[in-house]
């Protein structure tokens, strides 16, 4: 190979790169803006949405009463919760499809529950099916009906049992919960929260592949359509300099768009987080998290620009080669979504060994491996060195297809199979 | 030893035979011009010699090296120039030539005076400064024509170098391919179906028609031999002559 050769393409490559402002655009401004403000306006939305209860009070006795100051207390909490009492029947919340969640207290709940020790009021809670707020209104309500509960059990308890401790009668099991981490260490409540950041984390590295494609499926296929490709091949540099100098390049587009990506995820973690709960929730699993997140989102896309760099060889057009080379990529990172609904490594070794074959399961696996188990960067660092292994493959394969023959003789396959099919037609 | 030894070439694409048997050699330093209709296979032709396709039976030695067997070799002594070639829009013409000629250099100083002489040849003087994307069809094909020449290649293979071009434009690349081979003494081989451009600057030309060479010789012997009263009537009853002997 000669260097000098390479380094040429590097620098051309490079020099075309620095003046594609949509593609510099993409891979570097959109995941530091666009990360944040994606995860401010999340958490924002959740925390300005108000959530709308009406309480229909048909009973209006001591422990509606009772329920509705709960209630009110409860939504402290949560923050903008309107808890509406002004309606009289359902008939007028159906009329708002904004209610969230209706609670109705019929007549004689109160006195149900004074009749007698075992009295039971009943009250019905009509969450709106098509509300983002109705669960998170349910929990609150439940959470008042809980304890408006516990205090009438308690006053039970002391008129019945004078001599009997209510919280113990109350509550006669006692739990203890301590959160382990791997290798069975003590982890901190806030680790609870590391399976939601390896799905944003994921969800990270699946947008961190796009803005490779297009670079990639422009460096090769736009040659192609610009005509300029054909003058390069006939130039003293060998197709495997050609390839690797337009691959160097990827690769130091796809450095700087990992680095941005880890930081604008990052953000977009804080300012969810913040939005959502207005709290600060470290990271679970530190830096070396977000280290091990780096490489990976590297190696993702350098995979990512393999396969894109072999499609866009046997593309005829940018367009072409760019929507297949999505199609591709989009499909094998299924996997990434699915690991939003179960654990991807129980499933891979237990389940579907297939799975493996898939290079988006090992960017998937390096986080979850390295969270999951104590030695987690040994089990990290084997699913890294099969993405590197993948690139390894498809570069050679690009290598082996990327000829003049290829190149050229793609268009003339196309009319034949047209002609034909037209002579089909008018046969 | 020929420039270009071409024997008995023929390339299939699928089921149709481009080339049937094209044989023909190049004397250095002329200037050969390969004359036919759109479809009659010179771009075909060029491409092989250009080492991009492959022959499907048939040999092709540039300066003795094997096309296939040497395609390295070949292409440190040639240079091509497509029909259709494109330059790098978002690159300036300067940063185009720099990029070609540091492909063809040992070192900077060679790389340097290339662009120098790319820039003498193309004429387009301060706007090699400006990006491609603000030239006209005229000055990308000029800086592409450059771009080839500079290199000062043993074998410059040009396939239509004024298609597309209006008459200005096309004297001026013609101008410029001339004034290049009398300053290097490299060898030429082009292709056209511009009978006039070909008379202009061939020293010697081969008519291909339908895959075939039907003649071969210097403009005015060809005219003489079909008592032609320019090439283009030359072609026409060459062609004639073909289907008749068929």
């Amino acid at each position: 190979m000669n260097l000098r050769r390479l380094k040429n393409i590097i620098w051309k490559e490079l020099l075309d790169l620095s003046r594609d402002k949509r593609t510099v655009i993409a891979a570097i401004i959109v995941p530091i803006v666009f990360y944040p403000a994606l995860g401010g306006l999340i958490g924002y939305m959740f925390k300005v949405q108000p959530i709308f209860i009406a309480f229909i009070d048909y009973d209006k006795g001591q422990y509606s009463t009772e329920l509705k100051k709960a209630i009110e207390s409860y939504s402290k909490y949560l923050g903008n919760v309107r808890l509406l009492t002004n309606y009289t029947n359902l008939n007028q919340v159906l009329e708002n499809p904004n209610i969230d969640l209706t609670i109705i207290v019929p007549r004689g709940f109160s006195a149900n529950i004074s009749k007698s020790l075992d009295g039971v009021g009943m009250v019905y809670l009509k969450p709106n099916v098509v509300s983002s707020k109705a669960s998170e209104a349910q929990s609150l309500v439940e959470l008042a009906i809980n304890n408006l509960s516990n205090s009438i059990v308690e006053e039970r308890v002391k008129t019945a049992l004078p001599n009997v401790s209510s919280e113990n009668f109350l509550n006669p099991i006692r739990k203890v919960v301590e959160y382990i981490g791997p290798g069975g260490r003590v982890a901190s409540p806030e680790e609870r929260f590391l399976f939601l950041t390896l799905m944003i984390f994921i969800l990270g590295l699946y947008f961190s592949m796009h803005p490779a494609i297009a670079f990639v499926t422009d460096s090769i296929a736009g040659e192609k359509e610009r005509k300029t490709l054909e003058a390069l091949l006939v130039t003293p540099a060998s197709r495997i300099e050609i390839l690797s100098g337009k691959l160097i390049a990827s690769l130091v587009l796809s450095g700087v768009a990992a680095g941005m990506n880890t930081l604008g995820v990052f953000l977009m973690y804080a300012l969810l987080f913040g939005g959502l709960i207005g709290a600060q929730i470290p990271i679970g699993g530190g830096l070396g998290l977000i280290g091990i997140y780096a490489v990976d989102v590297f190696l993702t896309v350098t995979v990512t620009v393999s396969i894109a760099l072999l499609v866009s060889i046997v593309s005829g057009s940018v367009r072409t080669a760019h929507s297949n080379a999505t199609a591709i990529v989009t499909a094998l990172a299924l996997v990434m979504f699915a690991s939003i609904y179960g654990d991807l490594e129980k499933i891979a070794s237990q389940t579907l060994p297939l799975l493996y074959l898939l290079p988006y399961t090992h960017s998937v696996l390096t986080l979850i491996t390295f969270v999951k188990y104590e030695n987690g960067i040994i089990y990290a660092t084997r699913h890294l060195l099969a993405l590197a292994a993948y690139t390894i493959a498809l570069i050679i394969l690009g290598a082996k297809l990327f000829s003049g023959e290829r190149i050229l003789i793609a268009k003339v396959k196309k009319k034949t199979g047209r002609r034909k099919l037209k002579l089909k037609l008018f046969a | 030893m020929y420039a270009v030894e071409v024997e008995n070439l023929h390339r299939f694409y699928g089921d149709f035979e481009a080339l049937r048997g094209v044989s023909f050699k190049i004397v250095k330093g002329e200037i050969f011009g390969l004359i036919g209709p759109n479809g009659s296979g010179k771009t075909t032709t060029l491409r092989i010699i250009a080492t991009i396709l492959k022959p499907s039976s048939g040999t092709v030695r540039v300066f003795g090296y094997d096309i296939v067997k040497e395609a390295s070799k070949v292409r440190e002594v040639i240079s091509y120039l497509p029909e259709e070639a494109d330059l790098y829009k978002r690159l300036t013409g300067i940063e185009n030539l720099l990029f070609f000629a540091r492909m063809y250099s040992e070192n900077k100083k060679e790389a340097e005076e290339m662009v120098k002489f790319g820039i003498e040849i193309s004429g387009l003087q301060n706007r090699i400064y400006d990006k491609v994307e603000t030239y006209s069809k005229g000055m990308r094909r000029r800086l592409a024509l450059a771009r080839t020449l500079m290199v000062k290649p043993k074998l410059a293979i040009l396939d239509e170098p004024t298609s597309g071009l209006d008459v200005y434009a096309s004297v001026n690349v013609r101008n410029s391919i001339r004034k290049y081979v009398r300053e290097t003494g490299s060898t030429v081989l082009l292709s056209s179906h511009n009978m006039l451009e070909v008379e202009y600057l061939c020293d010697r030309v081969a008519f291909i028609s339908k895959g075939k060479i039907i003649a071969i010789d210097s403009p005015s012997k060809l005219k003489e031999k079909y008592d032609a009263s320019n090439l283009e009537e030359a072609f026409v009853k060459a062609v004639k002559y073909e289907l008749e002997k068929a």
